[in-house]
């Protein structure tokens, strides 16, 4: 079957002078005759080999699934910048503007329907209208445009207890 | 917290064999991979870092090579949890962003089209006004 390795694998493999088969088959031997670091025994030499090659192999394997991984790492991250930019654009600048543009072009509207109101004309019958109930609310909302959260006022002093209260009372 | 240099994720396919009698030894070891081409991956990992211990033979730099290994082990694991972590982070995030850019996008859409409308008549009052 095809087993993937890392490039760098294959250049470390062949520094060491051994082919992928080769290696597979020093490993399989190894595997059920070596010790484990969860079965430790004397100490000597062969288990420390052991011990190394187990967690040489490990880190490998960690090292080949991350540098997989890490681009889809990568991507994620800058897809990501690249979102929150696009929400923070339409929070802080986009919506405040349109809205902003909304309330100044009633404010227009309003003016000349009362000028026509003034010359005795039905501003009603000039179109065209925004169909009733499908006017966008134009008032500024919050958390849109830079505006500073509010903040509470300072507390009030603390009040007396009511024992306190009824020693005042009585002096 | 050390960096370790990670390689780029380029890879090359190698056509490796399992032996069913290594298959079945690998079962009872409990630190070989379950999965067949993890299983064969990490028997050239191993075979390699044995060759490599064979060749440097000597008590005390096997030991330190073996620290060093396991140091590097280690911070590669913090790096790769991190990583994995910031990720499914990004992603949950990243859907949420989609959600709110998508609903936003459609209430801007509909002043879009206010603003349109509005001056249109704005313009239709102006020229009644004049005439």
């Amino acid at each position: 079957m095809k087993v993937e390795l890392l490039a760098e694998d294959a250049r470390e493999l062949d520094e060491l002078g051994i082919s992928p088969r080769e290696a597979v088959a020093r490993g399989a031997h190894a595997i059920g005759n070596r010790v484990t670091h969860d079965r430790l025994s004397g100490g000597d030499l062969g288990e420390l080999v052991d011990l190394f090659a187990e967690r040489s192999a490990d880190l490998h394997l960690v090292r080949f699934h991350y540098a997989r991984k890490a681009p889809e790492y990568e991507r994620s991250a800058g897809e990501y910048d690249d979102t929150a930019a696009y929400v923070r654009r339409i929070r802080l600048d986009l919506a405040p503007t349109l809205r902003s543009r909304l309330r100044e072009l009633r404010r227009r509207e309003a003016e000349l329907e009362h000028a026509l109101v003034e010359a005795g004309r039905d501003p009603q019958s000039i179109g065209p209208l925004v169909p009733k109930g499908e006017a966008v609310d134009p008032s500024p909302k919050p958390g849109e445009g830079p505006e500073e959260r509010p903040k509470l006022g300072p507390l009030p002093p603390p009040r007396r207890s009511f024992l306190r209260r009824l020693i005042g009372r009585s002096r | 917290m050390t960096e370790v240099e990670l390689p780029t994720g380029d890879t090359v396919a190698i056509e490796l064999e399992l032996d069913p009698d290594v298959r079945a030894r690998a079962t009872d070891d409990p630190l070989a991979p379950d999965d067949e081409i993890d299983l064969l991956r990490y028997l050239v990992y191993l075979g390699a870092a044995y060759l490599e211990a064979e060749r440097v033979a000597d008590y005390a730099e096997i030991h330190r090579r073996f620290g060093a290994v396991g140091g590097k082990a280690a911070v590669l694991r913090f790096h790769f949890a991190e990583a994995a972590r910031a990720y499914a982070a990004e992603q949950r995030a990243a859907a949420a962003n989609d959600r709110y850019a998508g609903t936003y996008g459609l209430i801007l859409e509909r002043i879009e089209q206010e603003i349109a409308v509005r001056e249109r008549r704005i313009a239709n009052l102006e020229e009644a006004l004049r005439r």
